[in-house]
């Protein structure tokens, strides 16, 4: 049987879900895949993945999806209060239902960096400030901005379609676009930045004041940073990138104040020319969550997936939907231990579907399944697929509607 | 001799413009780094108070005269297949339109391409069509300078 290339596939490698990915399929598995990069390779590529799940388990033993999800309403049902915990590696519409499932059941949502999310909803309502899309980094930016955030090892192909790629406004891509870094360690994406400032001692804050008052007229000291305010001063259209260095909680629990003085500083700089914002999450549907969260708000309970143990008690259930909360903090492998139901849904064998009472494997996203994913942008994507469902499989968002039926 | 580029062998030329050679300079100095001419048709570098000045376009255009093949040299290992040597080298787009907008061409890839990502890193295609290959061959680096991983080196 000869081998099929498919073109224009959807990666979920990360949150970039490039859409220009070509893959080789034979007989139904897959060969080689062109265009994405190492860490998108590794996801699609069979040999490249963790152990996979092929069959659903309750109790540790092979079981049919209809006796797998029957027990897993059980208990559900039974529960008094029940936990879900993931979200950002699963399609919109499964997150859709996950929403729906925790307003019909009452159950709290324990999202990964939830807490950041809020602090950095809370400033932007009060700064106003815009995000950017992609398009406009190529289009129209001639100054990126990488601001703890390092691209090159977590999402390696945001450069090329940002800096280097040419644009409407900007046809000779790189030649006219600056990348500056700023940074608390020397980054790859930094090595070869036009503009590197490496941050002492997590002092983000003081280069921040420093650009401000640079910007403001005053003379700066550090020649880097002088660069890059003269840079702000001659760009026209500035794109912002914010990363975890900056954006994790505890960053922000010890620097309180930083974010409202760094959205503060984009809001004034857009006086003379544009400036946009844009923060970097990885988990492939990372901004997925950010949006269905910010128009279900106020539904339900939401906390941070790394709280999760602090919010359980007695009797309750844990549904663990595409994360391995087990690993995922430290006081969870007590939680495992301790009992607690845990119904997983995930397609690879981690420590917390090893744990779990009941294991539903859906069929994987992006490879198997189609659906529907968030860009880092904002820019919602349909996930192209080089492979069918198997025979036999479901869905995320068809195990959540039948759990949604069920429960 | 990374990034080299015709202002640089400019500053070592005399300047004057005085179209011994047949033209002007700055002209000179971008036919010397496709290596169509050499320092020595330029008559005033020749003199000895240029001396120094010639043996570093000496120094900068040697490489390029023996430069059969493209001196690239891909360090597998190194690549992540970031992809940036497929989307700056400035030929690829000549090949594929997509490359302009920063992403990848469908498959089969269009002849010439020089850069393409195969299970996740960087391979070459079409060496031919390298700009340190073809006449009038230029001392271009693009993918060496952006490489973020170090992981290629042109060594002529
Ligand atoms: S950058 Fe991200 S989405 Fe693109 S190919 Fe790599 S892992 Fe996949």
């Amino acid at each position: 049987m000869s081998v099929e290339t498919k073109n224009r596939m959807t990666c979920t490698g990360c949150a970039l879900l490039c859409d220009d990915i070509s893959v080789d399929v034979q007989l139904g598995k897959i060969l080689a895949v062109h265009n994405a990069c190492l860490r998108g390779s590794k996801k699609i590529l069979p040999s490249g993945a963790k152990p996979l799940l092929n069959a659903p388990l309750v109790g540790g033993k092979g079981a049919s999806f209809d006796d797998a999800l029957a027990e897993a309403a059980r208990i559900l049902k039974g529960a008094r209060k029940v936990v879900i915990a993931g979200g950002t590696h699963v399609t919109n519409e499964a997150i859709a239902g996950l929403v729906n499932l925790a307003t019909k059941i009452g159950a709290s949502l324990a999202v990964p960096d939830f807490d950041v999310h809020q602090q950095l909803t809370t400033s932007i309502k009060k700064n106003g400030i815009e995000f950017f899309t992609l398009g406009e980094a190529v289009n129209n930016a001639d100054l990126i901005v990488f601001w703890a955030a390092n691209p090159v090892d977590l999402a390696p192909k945001l450069l090329v379609r940002t800096v280097f790629a040419r644009g409407r406004y900007r046809q000779s891509g790189k030649e006219v676009k600056k990348l500056a870094v700023i940074d608390d360690y020397p980054s790859p994406t930094m090595e070869r930045a036009d503009i590197k400032i490496l941050v002492d001692d997590q002092n983000h804050a003081g280069v921040l004041d420093s650009m401000s008052s640079g910007l403001a007229g005053q003379k700066v000291s550090d020649p880097l940073t002088n660069d890059l305010v003269e840079a702000f001063k001659t760009s026209e259209y500035c794109t912002l990138f914010v990363g975890e260095g900056i954006l994790n909680r505890q960053f922000l629990h010890g620097h309180p104040g930083f974010l409202d003085g760094l959205l503060r500083f984009v809001r004034a700089s857009n006086e003379k020319r544009r400036v946009a914002l844009l923060p970097l999450f990885y988990s492939w549907n990372a901004a997925g969550v950010l949006h269905e969260l910010a128009s279900a708000a106020g539904n339900f309970e939401c906390f941070d997936v790394l709280d999760l143990p602090s919010h359980v008690e007695d009797g309750d259930v844990i549904l663990a939907f595409g994360s391995d909360i087990v690993s995922k903090c430290a006081g969870n492998a007590a939680l495992a231990a301790s009992g607690v139901p845990v119904i997983a849904v995930d397609f690879k064998r981690t420590p917390t579907t090893d744990a779990a009472r009941v294991v539903l494997p859906p069929s994987i996203s992006g490879i198997e399944s189609g659906g529907t994913a968030t860009r880092l942008d904002g820019t919602s994507l349909v996930l192209r697929t080089p492979l069918q469902e198997p025979d036999g499989k479901k869905s995320d968002a068809e195990i959540l509607a039948e759990l949604l039926g069920r429960a | 001799m990374g990034g080299i580029n015709a202002l640089d062998v400019y500053k070592l030329l005399p300047k004057t413009n005085c179209k011994k050679c047949g033209m002007l300079c700055m002209q000179f100095a971008v036919e010397l780094l496709k290596g169509t001419k050499q320092p020595e048709d330029c008559p005033p570098i020749l003199e000895p108070k240029n001396a120094q000045n010639l043996e570093k376009l000496r120094a900068i255009t040697e490489p390029l005269k023996q430069a059969t093949e493209t001196g690239i040299v891909l360090n597998e290992d190194a690549c992540d297949g970031c992809g940036i040597c497929v989307i700056a080298c400035p030929v690829n787009p000549r090949f594929s339109l997509e490359c302009l907008s920063g992403k990848a061409p469908d498959l089969p890839l269009p002849k010439g391409i020089i850069y393409a990502l195969e299970d996740g890193k960087c391979k070459i295609k079409s060496i031919e069509e390298c700009r340190r290959y073809t006449p009038p061959r230029t001392n271009c680096r693009v993918c060496e300078i952006y490489c973020p991983r170090y992981a290629i080196e042109i060594k002529t």
